[in-house]
Order: structure tokens, then C-alpha cells, then sequence
């Protein structure tokens, strides 16, 4: 059958059927569509090409469409990718990660084709030397303003190393655009602010740039990033995994940061766009005014920054096996999972953990007579767990990913193999989790009402729930009104969590050692809608198909201090490091009328110790009226599991967990 | 030792300087007819139906071991000016039950802030001054008369403002707006008066908001329907205290 599947999957037609719903349903989702249906369907049949077989970069750089070259669209830079032409794809793609963009600030592409013997990784860096032949003619040939400056970058990236801040910016964008060329998704862009400043510096000490000018640049830069927006969407339009990380730490735990760090969190905030993205690591040291100019951009609505607390991350990186060095230099890939900047080609969302299938499981399979308090369903629970973890981490090893040289010529490898053969200096697993907090609530409402105050029997309620708690709306609410255990930091919900996280910690353990291979896990997962769809009605009051949790977050009005407490208190040790984000949705006025304090309070949750926070600061009503009205909020970002997108690109069932956390945060519902 | 509490809020930003816990005490000795808290109002627990037609109870008591725990969860975010904030009903006429916790706190650094209608017997207050850091005083109706309408005693009031200015006690005055109560000529004339003669360090001003109204409701009682004075009005009297130059803000509830 696995036979057959992949033989079908590798025929001319099913790759260009499947390329074609995949390039649709993208474009069908996002507002403002350059053209109609009918139109895009013409562009996409005359210029669709999949390329396959030998020289398939070489072919594939060699006939990608360029843009046209626009004086008012590309004033300093150029970026063009053709959505149309990809690579065959059979097997797994790799994607989620970030590339080592030092490799072309520091190298050329002869430089970098003349130290690698790997025939695969030639063929791509001499197709990317081609590539970028063929631009430079593109540029010659226009009358682009300020052609000479534009075709020099593309000369030079072939024989020298960048030289200044301007022609950095245009190499990041190069192999950017080629990295999406070739099909891979969720391209982080990594630690711009410290990779760029020895060219800012070097430029600004020599009389070639100021700040307004590096202001400029770096707008335009972010402006092209956003261009084929629809495109570089993954499973939800902004899902683009264009991370940029500011900010860090050294050694000594002082907190590392420059003009760059500033700007670009000034003009992601003025530029108001739902990507790229970014991430602000920080530390117990940060200067107040970042922590307060990060707040002008998280105010706005955009989600962004996502603070990374380095006091927390670091360690724990160290202490699951890398180098300092390395833990120093951590990036995420994607949305919120740590790894190392160039080094690690670890699939962080290889696969993901439903806490909620084994109590399923449980309560179908066991004869619930015989359970006679929270204890024994505890230790049931987990014996249930230890089992479906395992299937999980099974299936996991038969994925197969497809070779990925150009990505491996960019990563540090230990040796040439490519990052599909274990060639990066890291190449763990990462899962993801969801539905703890569904299974702490229903643990907990189930021990106050079946063992403490015995209303019901566990058969009875088993049997409500089987029904999916249909003529029993009062029981469904009524468990719903209890299930408020999961962010209060009073010890009941914490240790049931920290028991369930052991031993999936432990389970993972020992099988990582089994397989010779690292597995990390977090608390925070982009499925709570998909993996609520798989899901039968449970005994926090949640019906069938219904949302899981999100990430660490209440499901009530809780004070925010009391979140961040109960999220530092949670068992991150070993290999829960994959991610672990608390999300607040925050009313405007509070943060509008209290500022100062908000800023404390940032500053004191970072000496608390969150793993990672994020915040959606938007009022419910303006979420309620946007939904009825969107054509009025055609401006609206939210943030949704780990990035920020235009509220009207959503589908409406994640609208409706906005609307609905918006309320419980307000105490409304 | 045991309180009668409605309620502890941690997170709470507009009670005091800093990140607070506030307390609410159940009991209140006034009848504000606009109180935005008015399960706070009766001096034991009061039984009500929620939305799902489930029993519950407005008023829990709490043993002083529980409420330290309590307020110390957050100490870290107290760090600098944050701290505890009693308030209510009116917290000071349980201060007797507490005022070992105010010691117990004072020892430990924690900054506490009581927020009282001030209209309480003198010793309730004379108690708590070597320990209570921040004062918050609401200001109601100067008039004597109109005064005992809310069950009030401006003389107590003063008095009591008398020896928190005497033992050099700083303190905020809060002012609810409501019309045809606090907001007449009349009363403001008097609130500028006694501005002058007790100079607060801030002045809070903020408009009566109906959000209490399903409170109101769920206790079977009439809600206060107040209209909300438009900001421009908030803004000019702001503008008058500050002329005197006493810093006033407007409070806006979220």
C-alpha cells in the first residue's frame, strides 16, 4: 500500500495536481488578490513547471520568471520568486529551520562552490551562480534607477564577499528567495540584528550610511520579505515562518543588543504588516526602553514581538545536551521552537503529542467501577500515556525526507553528508503537544465531583460523555464553570501537569536513547483546532470536535502575574524545551491606561522565569465586530498560534477562539 | 483569626503604586447608592444563582494564614513600589481580625495600602498608621447634611483626615463622579476646599460605570443607573485640581 501511495505520488500528473491545489487554495485565501480565479488559473497553467531528475536546480533556476523590475517597488534591493516552478516532491520536505546566512556575507558563491565536493550541493550553488548571472542581465537590461549599484550585488555575490550593509541586506534576500524557490517552507531569517551590525557599523564608520538611510534600507528589506505573501503562507495564510530573532545574551548574562536591534522593532511596528515576524530575546538585564518600545509594537495589535527569556531558555538548552556556545546562539525555528542558527536541521513540528487520545482511550477501554479515586485514574492515565507516546514516536521514524541540498549548504555540518542523512551538526526530533490543560481540567472536575463530593458515579458521567453530554447542557456547563484549575498556581492543577510532563519526559527519554537520537517536546502547539476536530467531548465541559487549549493559557479571567507563575512553575526540565509559550489575550484599555506598569510587569515576569510569552492585545468587541463586518477592519493582525496574520484571512473557526479567549479574558464569558 | 472577604484580585493596577493583590472585605458601614461593588455592602455571605441556576455565595471567610499566601504568590511582581491593597466594602472595619497580618507584612517589607471611606471609629485607623504605607481616601458628599443620606459622618471623616496629615501620612484622594450626588456645584466647591485644607499627594477622579449591574441583579437589588458625565467634563475639573497644583488623573476602568 506504502508502495503504491509513493509510486503515485511520484507521477508526472499527481505532482502538478497537487502543486496546483496547493498554489490555489494559498491564493484563494488571502484578501486583496492581484487577479481573478480565471486569470490566475491561465498564469498558473502557462507557467507551471516542476522540475525533476538530474540538473533539476540548474533547470529550475534557469527558467523561473522574473519580476519585472519596478523603480517604484525596488528601490534598493531585488527580490523575485516564480510560485508557479518547484522541485518534484515525493518525501517530506525539510523547512522550519534557519539557515547560516554568514555563509554568503562572508563567502562568494565560487568560494563556497570551490570548499564543497558534495555533487548535489555543487549543482544547486552552481545553479545559484547562474541564477544569479541571469538577474544581473535582467537589471542591465532595465531602466531600473540605480541599475549599476543593483547588478554590481549580483556580480559580486559570485566572486567576493559582501562588503557592506546595503549588499548584505540584498544576499539575505537572494538566497531567501532561492531557498523558497526550491520548495522548502517556514525559512527563519535568524539573528539579523547581530549578523548585520558589522556591516552597519563598518559603513557608518566610513561615511557610507547613516541611520535615516540604514532606516530606509532596512523598510524596503522587510517590504520585499512580505511580497508573495500568499504564497509563502503555510497551513494558514501568515504562516510563514519568517522569524527574525533580536536580541541575546552572553556568558556572563548580560543582555546583548544594538541599533539594530532597536530599529527593526521600530519599523516592524511602523510598517504594520503581519510578516516577517519577530522574536525578542531577553534576559533579567534588558534595558527598560526596549522592553517599552517592544510594547509600542505589541500595542498596535501585531503579537510581535514573542519575548524568548533567555535566563530560562539557555540553561535548559545546555542542560539537554548542547554547547554553551550554541545554547547562546539559539534561534527558533518557525514560531517559538529553540534550536541553533545555522546548525540544526531538527524538524521541531515532526510530530505532535494529543494528551487528550490516551484519557480518551481510558475511559473506553477501562471498567471505571474499579477506579476509586483521582489517584487511580491519575496513574491509569499515565500508563495509557507511556503507550500512546510511543505509538507516536514509532510512527515518527518511518518519515523519510527528501535530500535538501541547498538548505545543507548553508547549515554547518559535521560532515558532507546532506541534512537528510543526519549531516547537520544537530539533527534531533521536536513534538509538539496539545490538550494537557483539557486533561488536567477533566482529571480535577472529575475528582471534586465523582470523589470528593460524589454527585455523580464516573460510569454516569462516562455515559453523558459518550453522548457527547447531549439533554445534559446543565452538566456540560457545569463542568465547564469548574474547569478553571489549568493557570491558577495554588498546586492542585501544577501537580497533576508536572506528573503527566514527567512521564512523557521520561518516555521520550528513554526511547531517544533507545534510537540514538535527541526528541525534544513542548507545551505549545500550532493543532489545538485540528487535534480538538479528532477529539470526543471531555470532562472540562468541551464537546466533541471542539478547540483544545492554547498553549499555556486560562480559560477564564486570571490575573496575569498568576499565569506567569503557574507557566514558570511547570516542569520545563530535560527535553520539554521545544517551545513552551504562554499567550495572553490582553484588552487594549489596560494596557493604554496603566503603561508603566505594563512594562514592569514584563520586566518582572522575565525575573520569573516565563520559558516564552506572547501577547494578542485586542478587544473582543473590536474581534466580534470585524467578524461581521470584515470588509471595516481590512488592517486587522491578530496573532494566531505563533505568528500574526490579517484577521480576515482566517478561517472563521479561528476567529471564533479569538472571540471566545477575548471574552474569557474580559470575564465576559 | 478569620475575615470576611468578597474577593483577592491579584494583578491589580489601579489600586496603589506598583503591581497589587487587592482584598476585597466584605461590610461596609456606608449606602452609596452608585457602589460599584455592592456585594460588598452586607457584612456576611449572601447566597445567589449564576447564569447556569447554580447555588453560590457572594463572601468567603479567610483565615490570615491563607490570605498571606495569598498576597505574598505575587511577591516577586511587588518588586520596587507594588505591594498589597485592602480595600472593600470597608477594610478597616474588620481591622481588628487583621491587623497582625499588617504587622506580619510591615515586617516583611511589603508595601500595603489601605483604600477607606475614612467614615470608620478613629482607633480603626489610629491601629494600622505605624504599618500602612499608602493611603487611598475616597471622597464622597462634603455636605453634612446630605452626607448621612449615604449613612455617612463628615465630622469622623474630617478628624480622621486631621491625624493621618498629623502623624505626616501621604494620601490619594479617590472621587466618583455621579450626578446629583458628588457632582453638584455645591460639593465640588467643597472638594476644592478641602483640597486646600488637607492637600492630598494625588487626586483620582474617574466617571460611575454601570459594569456592577449584573451584580445588582444576581443579588435581586435595584442597579443605580448613573450617567456617565462626557470626559470633557472629567477633563475640566482635572484641570481645576491641577491648577491648585495637586496631581489629579482620571481613571478609566477596563
Amino acid at each position: 500500500m506504502q508502495k503504491m501511495k509513493t509510486i503515485i505520488k511520484g507521477t508526472i500528473l499527481f505532482q502538478y495536481v497537487h502543486h496546483y491545489i496547493w498554489c490555489f487554495k494559498r491564493y484563494m485565501r488571502v484578501q486583496n488578490r492581484e487577479y481573478g480565479n480565471w486569470q490566475f488559473i491561465f498564469r498558473y497553467l502557462r507557467n507551471a513547471h516542476i522540475f525533476m531528475g538530474k540538473n533539476k536546480y540548474r533547470k529550475l533556476f534557469s527558467s523561473v520568471t522574473l519580476e519585472e523590475l519596478d523603480s517604484k517597488k525596488y528601490k534598493h534591493f531585488y527580490y523575485s520568486i516564480d510560485p508557479f516552478k518547484t522541485i518534484k516532491k515525493v518525501n517530506r520536505m525539510f523547512g522550519n529551520l534557519t539557515i547560516d546566512y554568514s555563509f554568503i556575507l562572508n563567502y562568494s558563491l565560487n568560494e563556497m562552490l570551490s570548499m564543497d565536493t558534495e555533487c548535489d550541493r555543487r549543482e544547486v550553488l552552481q545553479a545559484l551562480v547562474g541564477y544569479s548571472k541571469r538577474i544581473s542581465k535582467k537589471i542591465s537590461d532595465s531602466q531600473v534607477l540605480n541599475k549599476n549599484i543593483f547588478q554590481t550585488y549580483f556580480e559580486q555575490i559570485c566572486v567576493e564577499k559582501a562588503k557592506g550593509f546595503a549588499e548584505a541586506l540584498q544576499r539575505i534576500l537572494f538566497i531567501n528567495q532561492c531557498i523558497w524557490q526550491c520548495g522548502h517552507r517556514l525559512i527563519g531569517l535568524g539573528r539579523l540584528d547581530a549578523l548585520l551590525y558589522p556591516f552597519y557599523v563598518k559603513d557608518k564608520e566610513e561615511g557610507k550610511l547613516d541611520d535615516a538611510t540604514a532606516e530606509m534600507l532596512l523598510k524596503e528589506f522587510l517590504a520585499l520579505l512580505h511580497e508573495y505573501y500568499w504564497f509563502k503562507g503555510d497551513v494558514l495564510s501568515g504562516d510563514t515562518g519568517q522569524i527574525i530573532v533580536l536580541g541575546g545574551s552572553d556568558t556572563k548574562g548580560n543582555y546583548l543588543y544594538n541599533e539594530l536591534t532597536v530599529l527593526f522593532i521600530k519599523i516592524i511596528g511602523d510598517l504594520m504588516l503581519p510578516d516577517p515576524k519577530i522574536l525578542l530575546r531577553v534576559n533579567k538585564n534588558i534595558p527598560k526602553e526596549i522592553i517599552e518600545l517592544s510594547l509600542n509594537t505589541i500595542e498596535k495589535g501585531l503579537g510581535e514581538p514573542l519575548f524568548a527569556n533567555d535566563d530560562v531558555i539557555v540553561k535548559k538548552l545546555i542542560n539537554y545536551g548542547y554547547s554553551i556556545d550554541d545554547a547562546l546562539n539559539y534561534v527558533t525555528s518557525a514560531c517559538w521552537e529553540p534550536f541553533i542558527e545555522g546548525k540544526s536541521s531538527e524538524q521541531n513540528n515532526a510530530g505532535s503529542i494529543n494528551y487528550l487520545l490516551p484519557l480518551q482511550k481510558l475511559l473506553i477501554k477501562e471498567n471505571l467501577t474499579l477506579i476509586n479515586s483521582a489517584d487511580e485514574l491519575e496513574q491509569k492515565y499515565l500508563f495509557y500515556l507511556e503507550k500512546y507516546v510511543l505509538e507516536v514516536l514509532n510512527a515518527l521514524e518511518k518519515c523519510k525526507y527528501q535530500k535538501a541540498p541547498i538548505l545543507s549548504a548553508f547549515i554547518r555540518r559535521k560532515n558532507q553528508e546532506d541534512i537528510s542523512n543526519n549531516g547537520a551538526i544537530y539533527s534531533d526530533y521536536g513534538l509538539t503537544t496539545v490538550g494537557l490543560s483539557n486533561v488536567v481540567n477533566s482529571i480535577l472536575n472529575i475528582n471534586k465531583i465523582v470523589f470528593q463530593e460524589q454527585k455523580y458515579t464516573l460510569q454516569e458521567l462516562e455515559k453523558y460523555r459518550r453522548k457527547n453530554f447531549i439533554n445534559n447542557e446543565r452538566l456540560c456547563l457545569m463542568l465547564k464553570d469548574m474547569a478553571k484549575w489549568w493557570g491558577h498556581d495554588d498546586g492542585a492543577a501544577l501537580k497533576v501537569a508536572n506528573q503527566i510532563i514527567s512521564k512523557a519526559n521520561e518516555v521520550i527519554l528513554d526511547y531517544s536513547k533507545a534510537i540514538e537520537k535527541g526528541i525534544k517536546i513542548g507545551l505549545s502547539s500550532p493543532d489545538y483546532i485540528t487535534a480538538g476536530k479528532r477529539c470526543d467531548a471531555s470532562y472540562d465541559g468541551r464537546k466533541k470536535k471542539e478547540p483544545l487549549g492554547v498553549h499555556i493559557s486560562a480559560s477564564c479571567s486570571i490575573a496575569y502575574t498568576e499565569l506567569i507563575n503557574f507557566a514558570a512553575s511547570l516542569n520545563t526540565e530535560r527535553v520539554n524545551i521545544n517551545g513552551n509559550v504562554v499567550d495572553m489575550m490582553i484588552n487594549p484599555l489596560i494596557i493604554k491606561n496603566n503603561r508603566e506598569k505594563f512594562v514592569d510587569f514584563i520586566i518582572l515576569a522575565i525575573q520569573r522565569g516565563f520559558y516564552e510569552m506572547q501577547m494578542n492585545v485586542v478587544a473582543s468587541t473590536t474581534l466580534i465586530d470585524a467578524k461581521n463586518n470584515p470588509a471595516k477592519y481590512p488592517d486587522l493582525i491578530v496573532r494566531v498560534w505563533g505568528f500574526s496574520a490579517y484577521y480576515n484571512e482566517l478561517p472563521e473557526e479561528y476567529k471564533d477562539v479569538l472571540i471566545k479567549r477575548a471574552l474569557q479574558n474580559e470575564g465576559v464569558a | 483569626m478569620k475575615v470576611l472577604l468578597s474577593n483577592i484580585q491579584r494583578f491589580s493596577l489601579q489600586d496603589g503604586p506598583g503591581i497589587r493583590t487587592t482584598v476585597f472585605f466584605k461590610g461596609c458601614n456606608l449606602r452609596c447608592p452608585w457602589c460599584s461593588n455592592p456585594e460588598n455592602i452586607l457584612p456576611y455571605m449572601e447566597k445567589y444563582f449564576d447564569d447556569v441556576g447554580e447555588e453560590k455565595q457572594f463572601g468567603f471567610e479567610c483565615s490570615l494564614g491563607d490570605l498571606k499566601e495569598e498576597i505574598l504568590r505575587d511577591q516577586v511582581f511587588y518588586q520596587g513600589k507594588g505591594g498589597v491593597t485592602y480595600s472593600g466594602g470597608e477594610a478597616l472595619l474588620q481591622v481588628e481580625n487583621f491587623i497582625s497580618l499588617i504587622k506580619d507584612l510591615s515586617q516583611m517589607k511589603i508595601n500595603q495600602c489601605v483604600e477607606t471611606s475614612l467614615m470608620i471609629p478613629t482607633k480603626n485607623l489610629t491601629m494600622i498608621l505605624p504599618y500602612v504605607d499608602e493611603y487611598i481616601v475616597d471622597v464622597k458628599i462634603l455636605n453634612s447634611d446630605e452626607c448621612k443620606k449615604i449613612q455617612g459622618d463628615l465630622q469622623i471623616y474630617l478628624e480622621n483626615l486631621r491625624i493621618l496629615r498629623a502623624h505626616k501620612k501621604e494620601f490619594t484622594y479617590r472621587f466618583p463622579i455621579v450626578t446629583g450626588y458628588t457632582y453638584t456645584k455645591q460639593n465640588i466647591d467643597a472638594l476644592l476646599e478641602l483640597l486646600k485644607s488637607y492637600p492630598p499627594v494625588k487626586m483620582e477622579i474617574f466617571n460611575i460605570h454601570n459594569l456592577a449591574e449584573k451584580k445588582y441583579q444576581m443579588l435581586g437589588r435595584r442597579a443605580f443607573n448613573n450617567k456617565e458625565l462626557p470626559d470633557e467634563i472629567l477633563r475640566n475639573l482635572q484641570l481645576k485640581i491641577e491648577n491648585m497644583g495637586i496631581e489629579a488623573s482620571i481613571i478609566k476602568y477596563a
